[in-house]
């Protein structure tokens, strides 16, 4: 069976443009923390099966993730993924080079769940903004191990879709590559395809 | 002012550049719309279309907006940029300002697009 969704290239173009604009913003935010400038790539977006992100971010790599559930007109599994050393070089930068490492260590979670919280807030945002829908957004969670483990503690189940999204982050001279995934179910992603397909019918 | 003018919208999002024009058709049903996907496009139009006024979007592959309107500059120095980004950063908007270039922030609406459309017509 192949569960892999069809968005047109329009409705594709507009979801990741979506994601651009809640990005964007979020770097705006990130950019005042971090007390400089925040490049970003334009972001790439994709739908993976949960095997297919473990194969992708790679099955032994230690990632740093925050996620947040969304409720609303469909509900969602929000998450901003780290390679784990991307993410203490981001918390070096919001939290001063000064710390040591142990420092640095010990702050992660707090620290990452913020910036996950503004990363996640933006996009969802942006998605509400956009596409005239509001949802509820619960805590973020940090979660540090496998793209394995991260996946199963949100108990995906088979039929599961993941909304995947790359996005480079430049921070001074360090290349950073984040992601952001939205996992859900099938009736979810139909309910966002269809509000896709209504919005763009009303400017094409 | 009723002077037809030329606008060429930059911008790798087709939804965008169909969101702008939209507006832009309904505020300005006599100007002329020129639409690229990319920063080398938008300088092979440019030369060959007499353009008026410049929307750039900032994130782009390949050359971003603020990359192009230098170029753009160069041979335009009368046309007018204006430079449409999420990205509000401080360093973003002080880059435009060098560059003489009003900063517009997305989301694209009515509202947004308004403002771009008030600036050239200053």
């Amino acid at each position: 069976m192949n569960n892999t969704p069809s968005l047109s290239e329009l409705e594709s173009d507009y979801l990741s443009e979506i994601f651009n604009i809640g990005v964007g913003n979020a770097a705006s935010s990130l950019s005042q923390m971090v007390k400089q400038e925040i490049k970003l790539s334009v972001p790439e977006l994709s739908f993976l099966s949960s095997t297919d992100l473990v194969d992708l971010l790679g099955c032994t790599n230690l990632l740093s993730s925050v996620s947040q559930k969304m409720d609303g007109p469909f509900s969602a599994q929000s998450m901003l993924l780290f390679p784990d050393a991307d993410s203490l070089e981001i918390v070096r930068k919001l939290l001063g080079e000064n710390l040591s490492d142990e420092g640095i260590a010990e702050l992660q979670n707090e620290a990452m769940s913020e910036i996950g919280n503004i990363v996640l807030n933006a996009c969802i945002g942006s998605l509400s903004q956009s596409l005239d829908l509001n949802f509820q957004i619960d805590l973020p969670e940090f979660n540090r191990s496998t793209p394995d483990n991260i996946l199963k503690s949100k108990h995906l189940d088979k039929e599961s879709l993941i909304l995947f999204i790359r996005i480079e982050l430049t921070l001074s001279e360090s290349k950073i590559t984040g992601y952001l995934a939205f996992l859900m179910g099938f009736e979810s992603f139909s309910i966002l395809h269809d509000q896709l397909k209504t919005k763009l019918s009303q400017f094409s | 002012m009723t002077a037809t003018r030329t606008i060429q919208i930059i911008d790798d999002s087709k939804v965008s550049r169909m969101m702008i024009k939209a507006v832009i058709k309904d505020l300005k049903p006599d100007w002329s719309v020129v639409e690229s996907g990319n920063a080398d496009e938008a300088i092979k139009q440019a030369s060959q279309h007499s353009i008026d006024y410049f929307s750039v979007d900032l994130n782009m592959p390949g050359k971003d907006g603020l990359e192009l309107i230098t170029i753009l500059k160069q041979s335009l120095p009368q046309a007018k940029f204006a430079l449409l980004t999420a990205n509000i950063q401080e360093q973003t908007h002080k880059s435009a300002n060098e560059l003489g270039a009003a900063c517009i922030n997305k989301p694209i609406t009515e509202d947004s697009i308004s403002k771009m459309l008030e600036y050239f017509d200053e």
